[in-house]
């Protein structure tokens, strides 16, 4: 970074700090400043140029450190822009670029771009026909996604969320998709909590964390997430597809409503400044399904977290944020209270557009799927009278509680999609009778799955061949033995409920 | 007289930056005047503290004749527009490598008055390590035209040659 006198040099505009209030700076001079570029002051901090009036200039404070009145600032003729390359994988950066404190040393990229463009045009975007696997069993049957679609995560604090991200991101690591973290004003802790698990898990390659802390600056924690955003883009650009987790922007609009309300704009709903939903919808909007110049289809797919106060998802954010993406995984804290994992409430999640992606085998277990689980609802209330209830309500009541059991997912727990596939035909068909057989034989499978080569072809080749569920069961129930036998399981009667 | 006229005959007066605030200090204590037991004549000798042409030009304006109840409030309401135009007056920051005399100082204001803008006022800063020349802030607009600034640029020149033909 160069020094003060060189920019003052360079650019001859030279400006006096007139009042400081908290991040935001007023100062007179300047004549040719812009919007949203980056000022210097005298003792070397940056800043942002937030608006312009005749004779001054509103400045956010890019620093913790105080400006004073009197103050020189000078232009640097930059606007805000996020250095973007390979270099920054495996490493966790603040929206500069510049590696967070954790003894990292980073090659810093030769390329910048600027942090705040405009989303891409109707043009340059095509319809969502990939499916993006979450490797947590319950939303890829139930809430699926697809590549480049933007899905909310909502819930209260201490419901699964963070654990359902490690999942997704160590899922689609896997697969090749460079994930980066956008951690919002997070607890130091908290970022290095994340750095070590991607460490451990092996996914240091496809994963960049751009974080920053509670302790930072509120112009700097603002820019977080349109910092991953650039850097997404930047690898779209190159031919990946990304997933961008932006956890969470809740605290996003409330250091924005700080700043802003500092900035003395005028205060609409909960005090939020009025251009909040512009201001996310914006930043949401540049997520996507891409056709790059030479004719690729690149994804960016963005997962945005929202937390909501005592299952109340009827806030102000929270519903901005539902109207502008593509749906919401909900996580719901009686779920959680009741011992399910992920405490994911499938009634009340959305997802609007990963059904399109969707194989014909997998759209017909979802169906099935949703009118078994509603049907359970419905008739959960009876389960208190299950002394006098009919033997129909008790095998529901039965099968829906298997159902739960198969789809309990341990923190960090990835699965197979095919292989869960598999296993819900032979749940579906009554393979179990009790839960830990159930659960013990899962284990099992998974294990065997997990190193025999033709564990993983039988099951690739069922799931491939079936076009329904009724397919599936019915080449199930003819190559039982072969199935039950590569899995190591105990031969039982195998019939269609 | 009204005050964007005594303003335009002041302002040809001041020089610096120093002189308007000389001035905001005198009318000041010529406003407090009006609260206290001081005669007419005491409130004319307010303005003397000025330089000879500033306190006539003043004193006509002001203190002519003596300060009663009923044009008090006029002339204050008078002071303070003047006021308030005088601090709104554009300057022009001047570092130089030396502390100017008066000459020198009627010199630069006289010349900038004629050539840029009668209403641009000095402010004088010295900064010895400028070496010579000056350095010029106006309207945001930062101008090196200094002695350290000319041979730093010729250094760095030489500097270029010598690596380039060691390159």
């Amino acid at each position: 970074m160069k020094q003060f006198q060189q920019y003052l040099t360079i650019s001859e505009e030279i400006g006096f700090v007139e009042a400081c209030n908290q991040s935001i700076v007023h100062a007179n001079g300047l004549p040719n400043a812009t919007l949203q570029e980056i000022v210097m002051f005298e003792n070397g901090e940056l800043g942002v140029i937030l608006s312009m009036g005749r004779e001054e200039v509103e400045i956010l404070l890019l620093s913790k450190s105080s400006v004073k009145a009197g103050m020189k600032v000078t232009r640097t003729g930059s606007k805000q822009e996020m250095p973007v390359g390979f270099e920054l994988l495996g490493k966790a950066v603040n929206p500069f670029g510049q590696a967070l404190n954790t003894g990292q040393s980073i090659d810093k990229p030769k390329i910048s771009r600027p942090i705040d463009i405009s989303p891409s045009g109707i043009n340059t975007r095509k319809r969502i026909e990939q499916s993006f696997e979450t490797g947590v069993t319950l939303v890829d049957l139930l809430i699926p996604l697809g590549k480049g679609q933007r899905e909310l995560v909502i819930g209260d604090r201490k419901t699964g969320k963070t654990s359902f991200l490690y999942q997704t991101i160590l899922k689609q690591a896997t697969m090749g998709t460079i994930c980066i973290y956008a951690g919002i004003g997070k607890k130091t802790t908290d970022i290095k909590k994340m750095e070590t698990f991607f460490h451990n898990a092996g996914i240091d390659n496809n994963t960049v964390i751009i974080a920053t802390s509670s302790e930072d600056p509120a112009g700097v924690i603002f820019l977080t997430p349109y910092a991953a955003m650039t850097l997404a883009e930047y690898f779209r650009d190159e031919g990946h597809d990304v997933l961008v987790v932006m956890d969470d922007l809740f605290t996003h609009a409330k250091f924005y409503r700080e700043i802003m309300l500092i900035g003395r704009r005028f205060p609409g709903r909960n005090a939020y400044p009025a251009d909040i939903f512009y201001t996310h919808a914006r930043l949401l909007e540049r997520a996507g399904n891409f056709v790059l110049a030479n004719g690729s289809e690149h994804s960016i797919t963005c997962l945005p977290v929202v937390e909501s106060v005592e299952g109340d998802i009827a806030g102000f954010i929270q519903t901005n944020l539902m109207s502008m993406t593509d749906g919401h995984i909900y996580f719901d804290v009686d779920m959680f209270a009741k011992g399910n994992r992920p405490a994911i409430n499938p009634f009340v999640s959305v997802s609007r557009v990963g059904r399109q992606t969707q194989s014909q085998l997998r759209l017909t277990i979802n169906r099935e799927l949703i009118s078994f689980l509603t049907l359970h609802n419905k008739i959960e209330s009876f389960s208190h009278f299950s002394a006098e209830a009919g033997a129909g309500v008790k095998r529901t009541l039965a099968v829906a509680d298997r159902i739960f059991a198969y789809f309990t997912q341990g923190a960090n727990e990835v699965k197979n999609l095919d292989l869960q596939i598999v296993i819900f035909c032979l749940l579906w068909a009554d393979y179990w009778q009790d839960n830990t057989k159930m659960e013990k034989d899962i284990a099992t499978i998974t294990q065997t799955h997990k190193n025999s080569i033709e564990a993983q072809s039988l099951v690739k080749d069922l799931v491939s061949h079936a076009n329904s569920l009724n397919e599936l069961l019915a080449t199930v129930r003819k190559q039982q033995d072969k199935i039950l036998s590569v899995f190591g399981l105990q031969v039982v009667n195998v019939t269609n409920i | 007289m009204d005050s964007p006229a005594l303003f335009d005959q002041l302002i040809i007066l001041l020089r610096t930056t120093s002189d308007v605030a000389s001035v905001l200090l005198v009318l000041q204590e010529f406003i407090d005047s009006f609260y206290s037991s001081k005669t007419h004549e005491e409130q004319q000798q307010i303005f003397k503290k000025l330089s000879p042409q500033i306190s006539i030009l003043l004193t006509e304006a002001f203190a002519k004749e003596p300060i009663t109840p009923e044009n008090q409030i006029t002339i204050k309401r008078q002071i303070d527009d003047l006021s308030d135009t005088l601090q709104k007056c554009k300057k022009m920051i001047m570092t130089l490598a030396f502390q100017p005399d008066e000459e020198t100082t009627t010199f630069f204001s006289e010349w900038i008055k004629k050539n840029v803008s009668k209403d641009l006022l000095l402010d004088f800063q010295f900064d010895k390590s400028i070496v010579g020349g000056a350095v010029i802030i106006v309207g945001g607009v930062y101008k090196d035209y200094s002695v350290k600034k000319q041979l730093s640029n010729k250094f760095q020149i030489q500097k270029e040659e010598i690596m380039g033909l060691l390159d």
